[in-house]
Parts: C-alpha cells; structure tokens; sequence
C-alpha cells in the first residue's frame, strides 16, 4: 500500500511526462479500436441494408458497380434498361416481384429514385424488416413524393412541403425541374441505411419531369410543357436504371440470373447482392487491412514512448531508487514499482482511449451518417475488440519489463555515490 | 456461337455424368457415396426421349435418425440423362449452321433448366459438402445461402442446375460465420419442395442442424 501511495507521489512529480506518454497511448488505443469499429459498422451498415432480395437486375456493368449504385447510391449508373426488357424479365415465371428504380436526378445532394408502390410493400433491410412510414403513405398523385428520414429532418420537410427536383446528382445543381414541383406526402422511418437519404417518386414522375426535355438539355424557351398539360401525355417509363427481384424460389436463383445475364434483346446483368457484396468486403479488405496496420504501428509507437520515457526517468530518478532501497525496499519492491508504472499507464491510457472513442463517436454519429450513410450503433466492446485491448495491455506490461529491470539492476550504491 | 455453348454444354453434361469435378476437389470424402443411385455410366442404355417425370428412387433402408452421407451425383435422378440426347441428334457431328444443332441446344436448355431432383430423399437426414453462396448476411455471419458443387471460378459453363443447388437455412441464433465459397459440411434434414405448377419445378432444402468447415 506504502508502496502505491509513493508510486503515485513519484508519478506526480513527473506528471507532464507522464501525461504525455498518458496521451500518446491513450490516442494510438482511440485509433486502433476506432478503425476496427468502423470497418465492422461500415459492414454491418452495408449488409443491413438489403435483405430479402434474390437478385439485382441492370444494364451490363461489374457486380460490385451495380450493388452500390443501385442499393447503397454510390456511383452513378452505366446505362439504362429499357422497359420493355424490365417487362421482360417482370414476366417470367419464378419472378415473385419486382421493383424498378429510375435513378439520375436529386433534390439538394440526396438521390431522388423513381419507383412504384411495389418499394414500399416488399423491400427489406436489416432482418427481414420492411419499410415503414414515420408519417403520411405512398406516392399517390403524379408529383408526390416520399420523403426518407434523414432528408425530412436535415431539410425540415413536414408533408405538404413542396420539393423541387433538380438533375444530376450535384448538391448544387443549375438545372433544376422548378416547373414541376413535388408535394410531400409521406416520410419513411428512420431504417439507419441509406434509404433514410433518399426522396422517393413514381417512374411516371421520373418521365414527367423530363417530358420536354430534349436530347439531355432543359426545353428551349417556348417548348417546356407545363406540369398540368405533361399530366395528360403518356408517362409510360421508356427506361428504368436497375430493378431489386424477388423470387419465388431462392433455389432457382442461378437459373433466373443465367437467363438475365443471357437476354438476348439487351446485355443485362443480374447478380446476387450476397455475392456482390462478399466481392465488394474483398475488395475494402486490402484497404481495411492496411488502415489496421497502421493503427497497429501507432500503437507500436505510442508503446515505445512510454520506454523512452520510462527509461530516460531511470536517469533521473536513481537518487529516489536509491533512498528506497536504502529505507529497506528491495530490489523486488523496485521492479514492481516500475511494472507498476508501466501497467497503470497503459491501463489507464487504454481506459481513456476508449473514453475518448466512445465521445467521438458520439458526436460525429451524425456527420457520418448524414455524409456517408454509415449508421454508427452505440453498441459495447466487440469481443474481437477486447483482445486488442487485451493485446495492447499484454505489450505495455512487456515494455514495462526492460526498464524495471533495469532498476532492478542498479546497485544501491549507484544512486547513492555522487558522481561529477 | 451455337457450336461453342453447345460443346461446353457438352462438356458439362458429360463431366457431370462421370461426377468427376461434382464435388468441393482436393479433399477425400471418405467412404463412397451410400447411395442407391447407380452411376451415369457412358455405356448405359441409351434413353431415345428425354425423362418426364422423375422416377423415385428406391432409397436405402435407412431410419430417419442416422445421418446419411451423400454426394451431389445421389441428388441427380438415375435416369435423367442428357447424354442419350446427345447421342440422339449424334452432337459430334453436327456443324454450326446446321437447324439441328439450335434444336438440340434449345433441348438441352430446357432439360437444364428441368433439373428433376430425387424424391425418395425428402425427409432424410444428410450430410453433404459443398461451396457457400450467401443469400442473406450479416457483417460476418450468413443466414441462408445456396450450397453448390461448383461454382464462381468458370463463367464458361452455366451455373448449377437446380438439382444440384441445395437451399441451405442456418439454424436460427447460429449463422454461419463465414464468407463466400468458404467449402463447408452441411447435416441436417433435406427436404424436397415443389416451388411452382410447372413440371419439374423443384429443389432441395436443408434446415441445417449444424454447418462445419469441410477439412
């Protein structure tokens, strides 16, 4: 207890020191684990996502490419379908469902996706769970539109607002569908993946808005057609960008996916979205495992701060090893002293480099899922967490050993004999 | 165009009906199959039409608590034998340009995609290797995936039939922790499920009781 009682003085006197090898560690911890954490969030973010889908339908693209523009909305398409393959492949019998997305257009940086009802009632995400409304419903009229979560509470939409749609994917845009405004009338759930960042139309909407437009430019002056006349043209989609499908059977995914992939009117491409995200954790992983590496070497780092500090205190402090030994204290007594040291800096480094984790996470929660769409859970320490804790203790111990036994060593008379 | 598809579709068939590469490689799966069904031999008599009806396979004298061990040629029916079809029309022979050959892929296509599965395995506990595809997952772990003999390294040759593709459930509260491709042991009870009015149009299913890495 004594012996506590000054370890913790002799600490104290070196308190700048100690505070800065406190830091440093307690910074390298917050790295390690944080990289870790938002590798797995990122992945369980991303899994979340869908559910319940067997295939993913789209122009002739990389599975990845297709996965992350269709589902997570990252990227931008390669090409269209046409509607006429979509009704194609709607038609075939071990479809169960399907549903369009028309993707290209957006209202202050979120996607704006044309779709049909089919979204609301068999889309997925997490565990089987479905999309549910905070308030009002579905698209109904021509220009109403779905708002998700995220855009209602970061645009301050309540139902009944008006939305204007803007083209391209910019989040300042100068070519904006103004002519044709949107009504809100429903506003989804918050589900923590992207979808909460998304505004949601009907493809007839999607056609609509682009109905005078001619050959990718806004309608010359004179030509545009007003909201309520493009109400009465044909708004039969001419294309859609990708379409989610359910089967009736999983079992005959394979089959279905060879007679997509082999259409022979138009290259598509179907993929499964466990496969394509399997490839894409393949892909991230060489990156992932980079970034833990580095976070590893910081800790790396940060451990050997502490020796440079340990031992460069040895120096200083053999006139106070010496007293101690010469008060009675053995030479155990000094070794356990220093251990000590060591281990309560690294402990307390690890304790406050998970305080700190857990503060940033806490206040950069919603950045990172307002800019990047990964819902950060507050959830404990992961099992595979706690063994790097573990691990980053066990090396602090081992760094501990060499200048402890360095003071173990150091005779009495070495700290006590003044040498000029 | 016609020829090359055909000739992998020959191909397939043809390494399919020896069940040479039918299973995971590179593993002895012990004892041979303990399956009634007798192999595909190339010297079998030939079948002048394609197969309807899958024919019931008399099973072994097995109680429905031992676990029988199976490999993916006992999941193929005796007499479903694309290859009496290409003895029909004498594939070998036949030249690009030739009606015959669009007629005889336009046959095989559609008894691949018939892929009869064997009715006398419903019910059974079984045991069986094979590679993961995920259908539902996680960050680290998979629900429900699709188990297949092969799959992913040859885009040439068409995917598995469905008869050779076995819808595996992961007993709930225990998914698999694994990735795509990982190679594993599936036990559990197979069952065989009608999915849609059409011919043919059936699959296999296991609830697994356990999923293992295959050693």
């Amino acid at each position: 207890m004594q012996l506590l009682i000054l370890a913790w003085k002799s600490l104290l006197n070196r308190r700048a020191t100690a505070l800065l090898t406190l830091l440093s560690i307690s910074f390298s911890v917050l790295l390690l684990v944080g990289v870790e954490r938002l590798r797995t969030e990122a992945r369980e973010s991303f899994a979340n996502t869908i559910s319940g889908t067997d295939l993913i339908l789209g122009a002739r693209s990389g599975a990845v490419q297709l996965l992350l523009y269709s589902v997570f909305h990252i990227g931008d398409a390669t090409n269209n379908i046409s509607w006429k393959s979509y009704q194609d492949i709607a038609a075939m019998p071990r479809v169960d469902w399907i549903i369009p997305l028309a993707l290209g257009d957006s209202h202050r940086g979120f996607r704006v996706i044309g779709t049909d009802q089919g979204y609301f009632t068999h889309y997925r995400y997490g565990q089987n769970q479905s999309l549910a409304f905070a308030r009002g419903g579905p698209f109904q009229d021509l220009y109403d539109v779905v708002v998700g979560a995220e855009v209602a509470k970061s645009l301050g939409y309540r139902l009944g607002d008006a939305v204007v749609v803007a083209h391209g994917a910019s989040d300042v845009s100068f070519a904006r569908h103004a002519d044709k405004p949107f009504r809100v009338v429903g506003i989804l759930e918050r589900s923590g993946t992207p979808l909460d960042r998304a505004l949601y139309v009907s493809l007839q909407a999607i056609e609509a808005i682009h109905v005078d437009w001619r050959n990718g430019g806004p309608p010359p002056p004179g030509q545009s057609i007003p909201a309520g006349q493009a109400r009465e043209m044909d708004l039969t989609p001419r294309a859609i960008t990708a379409a989610l499908i359910g089967l009736k059977a999983r079992i005959a995914t394979f089959q279905v996916q060879r007679r997509i992939n082999e259409y022979p009117e138009e290259p598509l491409t179907a993929i499964l979205p466990g496969v394509a995200l399997s490839q894409l954790w393949g892909l991230v992983g060489v990156a992932e495992n980079a970034l833990l590496l580095v976070s590893v070497c910081v800790v790396i780092v940060g451990l050997i701060g502490m020796l440079t500090a340990l031992l460069s205190s040895l120096n200083e402090r053999r006139r106070e090893m010496a007293i101690l030994r010469s008060v009675g204290a053995r030479p155990a007594h000094v070794f356990a002293l220093i251990m000590g040291e060591a281990f309560a800096l690294t402990t307390t480094g690890v304790l406050t480099g998970v305080a700190l984790l857990y503060a940033v996470l806490f206040s950069t929660r919603q950045l990172i899922e307002y800019r990047f769409g990964i819902h950060l859970a507050q959830t404990g320490l992961s099992a595979h967490e706690l063994m790097l804790l573990g691990l980053v203790l066990l090396a602090g111990l081992l760094v501990g050993i060499l200048p402890s036994y360095r003071a173990y060593r150091l005779s009495l008379a070495d700290g006590l004999s003044i040498r000029v | 165009m016609y020829t090359s598809t055909l000739r992998i579709l020959l191909c397939l068939c043809l390494m399919l009906l020896s069940g040479c590469d039918a299973g995971p490689s590179g593993g002895e799966s012990g004892a041979p199959p303990a399956s009634a069904t007798p192999g595909n031999g190339a010297g079998d008599p030939v079948v002048a039409e394609p197969p309807g009806q899958p024919v019931a396979v008399p099973a072994e004298a097995a109680s429905a608590d031992t676990v029988r061990e199976l490999d993916w040629d006992a999941l193929i029916p005796a007499d479903w034998n694309p290859q009496a079809l290409m003895d029909q029309y004498d594939a070998g022979e036949l030249s690009d340009t030739d009606p015959k050959a669009q007629e005889l892929l336009k046959e095989i296509k559609r008894l691949w995609d018939e892929a009869p599965v064997v009715k006398s395995l419903d019910g059974q506990r079984v045991k069986l290797p094979g590679f993961v595809v995920p259908l539902e997952m996680n960050a680290k772990s998979i629900n429900e995936f699709l188990l297949v003999p092969y799959y992913g390294a040859c885009i040439h040759v068409p995917p598995p039939p469905t008869n050779q593709t076995v819808h595996v459930i992961a007993p709930s509260g225990h998914p698999f922790e694994g990735e795509l491709f990982d190679t594993v042991w599936v036990t559990g009870e197979l069952t065989v499920e009608k999915y849609s009015n059409d011919m043919g149009d059936a699959g296999y299913r296991i609830q697994a009781g356990s999923i293992e890495p295959y050693e």
